[in-house]
């Protein structure tokens, strides 16, 4: 059921030439994640602000449990906002810093005592009632902000890239707190995050922001499998992007030309985005040469950058050997780490299902799953081989 | 840097306060204690300091000098707040409207004293148009507001100077990040008086306080303002002094340096009141910024 909804949400700065925030639609499901995620300045934080009432847009609207709630001031929308900084009201203790949602809605002090206890022992910081802000370290006082956003029950939680300036460990830590928070009291969060694998953890579903549009909206792994746009595959690490013609229902790249089932007809240029992790090494007669520029050990993995096909691209092989700079490999595509998109990086693409449907390429055995090699495909025809 | 250059490098201030400073403090305390007498009486002692507290024109002039010095500042404080509350907004105009706001600062006291009392006397400009609109049947009509035993005028320049002076500190602290805190307070649910109460006011507390220590020991001591806008009656404290300093009957020097070292007891005791104050909240986490 959807709980909040946002439609056509626009902002414009005075003085600003274009919009930071351009008509955003999105809704979210009670007691989902949902983690809105982009660059630095795509106008995440303005459309939180937006939600919560701190900002006012210029047009769109902002529904909460069906309502409009523009016209609601912030301070009776219910919902509550944990900033990227604690913003921990320094002349407070830490227990009237969380108790101080409940005191503005005049709630008895014992109650505000003992729900602040109960937040403490949530936020798992017992005995920190009488310190003070800086008595506290990054950590805890981003945990008691979020104590004091929970303790009044709101509606919608939003959180504005709160672990951004916490240590890896405690951000980690952090996560589970917030999640574990959204399972025991289902509450509908909004997360922003720049972050892809902080979105990934915590999502239900994440809506990627760029340039303050929404460029897809969705589970978090299909921004692995099934990226809308350019920019969206970059953003979650689609290294290689192949140029490609498609004609008709043919695509010609570097490759080899083949077609898709399933595939809708379109005259012009595409991207073919290969994932890393989709080469694999295979023997010197079965797949593509390739000569190794860059290797970079990351542990369980290492991250290579190869020639291949008068392209460079970047693999990432498992770490049983590191070949060296100049060393040539043989390696093979797994189709389904492959994925079509148009060009241009703003159009969402009219997302074809490219590798839903088995053997897309032409493959070895012409099963799903199978690797892409040279053996298999034809001949790269490139457009000024082709005959008019 | 070693102590020796840290001690070269802070000698020229140094010598200056002591030689400009310390040294006419203690020279005018020694005095006050009729130390270096010219005249016959040369008795050493606190003589001088039981006469003044004796002396009700003394009493009199202390409570005037309080007063106007505590009324200007607080006063002062409540506009600049209010002022710098709807400044830190953005709204068309805005930036003429903080120039107007900031204008008096570099203007003396003096200048605007006597702007007071151009306008505002009651032969001055307001009292003549008003005679002159009708609403008022004779100048005279004017409500005193110079030269008045409540020293209004006195006040009203005052106010006129401290308060773009006290608005600074306090705009600048909520165009940053004050205003956060207050987004803070109004997303757990603080309407605008609750969020200024709450909020607003303790954090900026260490700026107003600050600030406010230096306007009252300016408006304490001042001598030009009182002396171009008071009364005869009771009279600002430095005009006791000095009218006491420049007497004929030169027995009456340790009085007038006795009454000098009393304005700067005060001043002193108020700052030293003030730093505790702000060292206070320094401890509970609030710095002059505001920030936690």
């Amino acid at each position: 059921m959807t709980f909040m909804e946002l439609r056509s949400l626009t902002k414009r700065y005075e003085g600003a030439k274009t919009e930071c925030v351009k008509a955003v639609d999105l809704k979210v499901d009670e007691g989902q994640i949902v983690v809105l995620l982009g660059p630095s300045g795509c106008g995440k934080t303005t459309t939180m602000k937006m939600i919560a009432g701190l900002i006012e847009p210029t047009s769109g609207d902002v529904l909460i449990e069906g309502r409009s709630v523009l016209s609601t001031p912030a301070e009776k929308r219910d919902v509550s906002m944990v900033f990227q900084k604690p913003l921990l009201f320094p002349h407070m203790t830490v227990a009237q810093n969380i108790g101080f949602g409940l005191k503005m809605r005049g709630v008895p002090k014992d109650v505000i005592e003992r729900k602040v206890k109960e937040m403490l022992e949530l936020v798992k910081l017992e005995g920190y009632g009488g310190r003070r802000a800086n008595q506290l370290s990054g950590g805890q006082e981003q945990r008691v902000s979020l104590a004091r956003a929970l303790i009044v029950e709101p509606k919608l939680l939003l959180l504005d890239e709160p672990l951004s300036a916490l240590d890896a460990e405690l951000r980690l830590e952090m996560r589970e707190l917030i999640r574990e928070i959204n399972r025991r009291y289902r509450i509908t969060m909004m997360f922003v995050t720049h972050d892809q694998q902080e979105a990934v953890m915590l999502a239900d579903r994440i809506a990627l922001m760029v340039d303050g549009e929404i460029v897809q909206y969705d589970g978090p792994s299909a921004f692995y499998t099934r990226p809308r746009t350019r920019r969206v595959a970059e953003f979650f690490g689609w290294t290689n992007f192949v140029p490609a013609i498609q004609k008709g229902r043919t695509i010609t790249c570097c490759l080899g030309e083949f077609t898709f089932p399933g595939l809708e007809e379109h005259d012009g240029p595409i991207c073919l985005t290969i994932r890393p992790e989709a080469a694999v090494l295979c023997p010197e007669d079965q797949g593509y040469r390739a000569v190794v520029r860059k290797a970079v050990y990351m542990g369980t993995r290492i991250d290579y950058e190869v020639e291949c096909l008068g392209s460079r691209l970047g693999i990432s092989l498992d770490s049983e050997r590191m070949y060296e700079k100049g060393e040539e490999i043989h390696i093979k595509l797994i189709p389904s780490k492959i994925w079509a998109v148009k060009c241009d990086g703003k159009t969402v693409c009219d997302n074809r299902v490219v590798w839903e449907n088995p053997a897309p390429f032409k493959t070895t055995s012409g099963g799903a799953g199978e690797t892409i090699a040279p053996s298999v495909l034809d001949p790269p025809k490139l457009p000024s081989e082709q005959s008019p | 840097m070693s102590d020796r250059k840290t001690w070269i490098m802070l000698m020229p201030a140094l010598l200056v306060i002591v030689a400009f400073f310390i040294a006419p403090l203690v020279y005018s305390f020694l005095l006050s204690l009729n130390f270096f007498s010219i005249t016959s009486n040369t008795t050493v002692g606190f003589q001088a300091y039981a006469s003044i507290l004796g002396s009700k024109s003394f009493i009199d002039s202390l409570a005037f000098s309080l007063t106007i010095a505590a009324v200007s500042t607080v006063v002062s404080i409540a506009v600049a707040i209010v002022v710098s509350m709807a400044l830190r907004r953005t709204f068309i105009g805005r930036k003429l409207a903080l120039f107007v706001y900031q204008f008096n600062i570099p203007v003396p006291h003096l200048v605007v004293a006597i702007s007071v009392l151009l306008l505002l006397s009651q032969t001055g400009l307001v009292s003549r148009m008003l005679f002159a609109l009708g609403i008022i049947s004779a100048p005279s009509d004017f409500p005193m507001i110079v030269f008045d035993q409540s020293g209004l005028g006195i006040i009203i320049a005052f106010v006129l100077k401290f308060f773009p002076f006290i608005g600074i500190a306090v705009l600048s602290l909520l165009l940053t990040t004050i205003d956060d805190y207050e987004m803070q307070a109004a997303t757990l649910g603080a309407g605008p008086l609750r969020r200024f109460v709450y909020v607003l006011l303790p954090m900026m507390m260490p700026s107003i306080l600050f600030s406010s220590i230096l306007v009252f020991a300016y408006a304490f001591g001042s001598y030009e303002v009182p002396f171009l806008l008071g009364s005869t009656y009771p009279k600002a404290l430095s005009i006791l002094s000095y009218q006491e300093f420049t007497d004929i009957d030169l027995n009456s020097r340790p009085q007038a340096l006795a009454i000098a070292n009393m304005i700067t007891l005060v001043v002193v005791a108020m700052v030293i009141l003030a730093y505790m104050q702000l060292n206070a909240m320094n401890r509970m986490g609030v710095r002059k910024d505001g920030e936690a």
